[in-house]
């Protein structure tokens, strides 16, 4: 039988721990947003790993950064390719200092935004945006499908600022068929929360300022 | 009638103006406000333009809110109107969402208002399109629709 989860319940270097030590044969799938990255292990140890374009080592770094996705691990007789010799040992620890080296990378950098503000109360799913409706990152398992909606929206916000002498609201709240969403900048991207539809902005809104700091 | 559930609102501590919009942006009252009509009609056309981008993504809005440093916006809106509230302090936020629910069910009863808004009745389409759209609103919008 299969074992799965989120990364946000049981993270990542623990998964491979867990295989590794218990010496399995197994495929370890992720799906974070619309993608989705493959860890192979064979007789306890890490031996090939896909995500996006990475294939290896990297693939691995890259996915250890990962804060949310679901994963399923489910035996396997034989990975598709071993592109991986290091024991996982070494790997994990290998992919653990780079991760801390690329540290200031944007990716990480949203990542770790998402972590921070998915820990406010109310908040179920974050998006970031560029201000022309292109997704940057998501932590939604389906990704943003209405981000260009979302853009536009932010883009209303800052003329209804202007037509009475003010900047760019420093944030919107919109309530709308038992869905809310809160709107907001960080670094010059739109930042979209979508909250539990009971949650009032202005009660959680000092957790979410902090979470932006 | 209109004009007393809009003093009532403004008499709550820390409310700094109120207004009556149609969904064609059109000024019904208001009270408090240093703005124009003009400037409240912008700001009006943005705010329904939100709703009616919402409505074709078959989402219905019932309230917006707009925060800023030391000012906040909420807005309570119905199928043909806005009631669109100023503050200046947080703190009352929870109490204007309150009262909004009120005077919009009480606006909703006064036969004289209805039977004007019946006149001033406008499609999403409408709300979406009104005022100039620059060519980044209407590259969206061809996403969007």
């Amino acid at each position: 039988m299969a074992l799965v989860g989120n990364l946000k319940d049981l993270k990542l270097p623990s998964l491979i721990q867990l295989n590794c030590m218990e010496r399995n044969s197994a495929k370890l799938t992720i799906e974070h947003g619309s993608q989705y990255g493959f860890i192979y292990f064979e007789g306890g140890q890490v031996v090939h790993a896909e995500f996006g374009q990475d294939i290896g080592e990297a693939a691995v770094t890259r996915l250890m950064g990962l804060y949310s996705g679901k994963f399923k691990v489910e035996s396997i007789a034989r990975p598709p390719a071993r592109t991986i010799k290091k024991h996982w040992n070494n790997l994990l620890l290998d992919s653990l200092h780079k991760l801390d080296d690329s540290e200031d990378s944007p990716e990480r950098k949203y990542n770790h935004l998402i972590e921070r503000l998915l820990t406010v109360r109310g908040v179920k799913t974050i998006s970031i945006l560029n201000r022309d409706g292109t997704v940057v990152t998501s932590s939604a398992p389906e990704g943003t499908p209405e981000n260009y909606l979302f853009a536009f929206i932010q883009m209303q916000a800052e003329k209804a600022g202007g037509a009475i002498g003010s900047e760019r609201p420093e944030f919107v709240s919109v309530a709308a068929t038992g869905r809310k969403y809160v709107f907001t900048d960080y670094n010059m991207l739109n930042v979209v929360l979508e909250m539990d539809h009971k949650t009032k902005l202005d009660m959680v809104l000092p957790l979410i300022k902090q979470a932006l700091k | 009638m209109v004009k007393k559930l809009l003093k009532d609102i403004t008499e709550i501590d820390g409310v700094s103006g109120v207004f009556i919009v149609s969904n064609r942006a059109e000024i019904i009252s208001k009270t408090g406000l240093e703005f124009s009509d003009k400037q409240l009609s912008a700001l009006s056309t943005y705010i329904l333009r939100i709703i009616a981008a919402l409505h074709i993504k078959g989402k219905k809005t019932t309230e917006l809110e707009f925060y800023w440093q030391n000012k906040y916006i909420i807005c309570k809106s119905s199928d043909q109107f806005l009631v669109v509230v100023f503050c200046n302090t947080p703190h009352i936020l929870a109490v204007i969402r309150i009262t909004l629910n009120v005077t919009t069910a009480k606006l909703l009863e006064d036969k004289k208002f209805t039977k004007w808004l019946k006149s001033h009745i406008a499609g999403k389409e409408f709300m979406l399109r009104k005022g100039s759209l620059d060519t980044a609103e209407e590259r969206l919008l061809e996403y969007i629709t």
